[in-house]
């Protein structure tokens, strides 16, 4: 229908043919969720900073520059596009810098930040593509790597001049017999006015910031839920089994970064079920895998493992967890029937 | 949402048409396509109860078996899914190239 210009057959317009839908609600991008989660940890950065000074800005600074120079280093390797403008890399760096202890020197963090992006996310193949949550894949590798400069004495140094680290973790207090004296009560843990790493101190920033990503639905709320269901059920438990152990229920749920963690670490759409059904498993395995390895093994925090752990069977949660089609006949009835 | 594409302006209106939509450049330029972060939001809305992010980057991977375990068939093409992913992957257009596909098998 080509036509000339003439007043009587005007030129035929340029048409672009394509199937819809052509239009993208324009609420939502994944640079969106990621800007969603650096403000939702707006309150934790600022518990930090009000807690552990200055050290919470450098530890921070050191992760969220090495992460974003790494992603752009392992992207241009990969031979792929460098996309820091979706901010994934920050919000990585982000979460690493407040699991750090706020001692640690400043090649923990670098070291961290390069075995998060490389190996937790480039390694697979960017973003999207891992199975491990990268964060923790870097802090499971400097806390094995750097043990000395990561253990339980490098929170503590009374010189420092911060109020918080003349006394132990509440966790690390509660894991040695004689330390039971200096376990925090439930509210100095629920403010944060406890030693411990930079972002899990207070439950409470962690608490308003996770609750705001799960209003903006940039954080599925029935993980954090389930985590935290998960861990006060095997606390209580625990509880029951043992009724002179040093943790309540209470503390299980307010010491240590179980908050920081089912809000902000196990609710990574990436590392976690796609199916409501799956992120309630997932998350009261976190919950409940929490509790034991603070009870049963030499570690007194759980959260790095207990994600790692599940995020490990986060494909096969998916795989059970297939929803039935509209009138459709189940996906593993299905299978056995073909 | 579910509208078909006409590529010649002589198509006729007929009694049937409920509308016409035309897009410009400007309208689209919001469309650029980057990695699916497994949200989960396409699942969310599919009111067949399918999982498009499986189906559509199943069809990207020619993974055409998995595409039957995951009923591909009973997509009706709506474009919930694509309307909210935040990552604007085209769903419905993978998902229709799987179906071609198995048509033309």
């Amino acid at each position: 229908m080509a036509a000339s210009g003439t007043p009587l057959a005007p030129e035929a317009p340029r048409l672009h043919v394509a199937p819809g839908p052509h239009l993208v609600s324009a609420g939502r991008s994944t640079r969106g969720m990621m800007v969603d989660a650096l403000v939702g940890l707006a309150p934790v950065l600022t518990a930090a900073v009000l807690v552990f000074h200055e050290w919470a800005l450098l530890q921070l600074a050191l992760c969220l520059v090495s992460c974003a120079l790494f992603e752009a280093v392992f992207a241009r390797l990969g031979g792929r596009e460098v996309q820091l403008a979706d901010g994934s890399a920050l919000v990585t760096g982000a979460i690493l810098g407040m699991s750090l202890p706020w001692s640690v020197p400043w090649y923990v963090a670098v070291v961290a930040s390069a075995v998060a992006i490389g190996i937790g996310k480039a390694a697979y193949g960017g973003l999207g593509q891992n199975v491990f949550n990268p964060a923790m894949v870097g802090r499971a590798f400097v806390m094995v790597s750097f043990a000395s400069v990561m253990g339980a004495a490098s929170y503590v140094r009374p010189g420092a001049g911060l109020a918080v680290v003349t006394q132990a973790t509440p966790l690390t207090a509660a894991k040695e017999a004689a330390g039971a004296a200096d376990i925090p009560g439930l509210w100095p843990l629920f403010l944060g006015v406890t030693n411990g790493s930079l972002g899990e101190t207070s439950a409470l920033a962690c608490l308003v910031g996770g609750l705001w990503l799960c209003w903006r639905r940039s954080a599925a709320w029935r993980i954090p839920t389930a985590v935290f269901a998960g861990a006060a059920a095997a606390a209580a438990a625990a509880r029951l089994l043992d009724p002179s152990s040093a943790l309540g229920v209470g503390h299980h749920l307010l010491a240590g970064s179980l908050a920081f963690g089912a809000f902000f670490i196990a609710t990574d759409p990436v590392t976690s079920p796609l199916s409501h059904r799956g992120q309630w498993l997932f998350g009261a395995g976190i919950g409940v895998l929490v509790i034991v390895i603070r009870l049963l093994s030499n570690y007194p925090e759980g959260v790095v493992f207990a994600v790692l752990l599940m995020n490990a069977a986060v494909p096969l949660i998916d795989r059970a967890t297939v929803p039935t089609p509209l009138g459709g006949v189940p996906p593993a009835d299905r299978e056995a029937a073909s | 949402m579910m509208g078909f594409a006409v590529g010649d302006l002589a198509a006729p209106i007929t009694k049937g048409t409920s509308g016409v939509t035309v897009l410009t450049a400007t309208d689209l330029a919001r469309s650029r396509e980057t990695a699916c972060v497994r949200c989960g939001r396409c699942i969310e809305v599919c009111p067949m109860g399918l999982v498009p992010t499986r189906l559509a980057l199943a069809v990207r991977a020619r993974a055409w078996e998995a595409t039957r375990r995951y009923s591909i068939h009973a997509c009706m093409e709506c474009g919930c899914c694509a309307w909210e992913c935040p990552a604007r992957i085209p769903l419905v257009q993978l998902i229709r190239v799987g179906k071609a596909h198995r048509a033309a098998a």
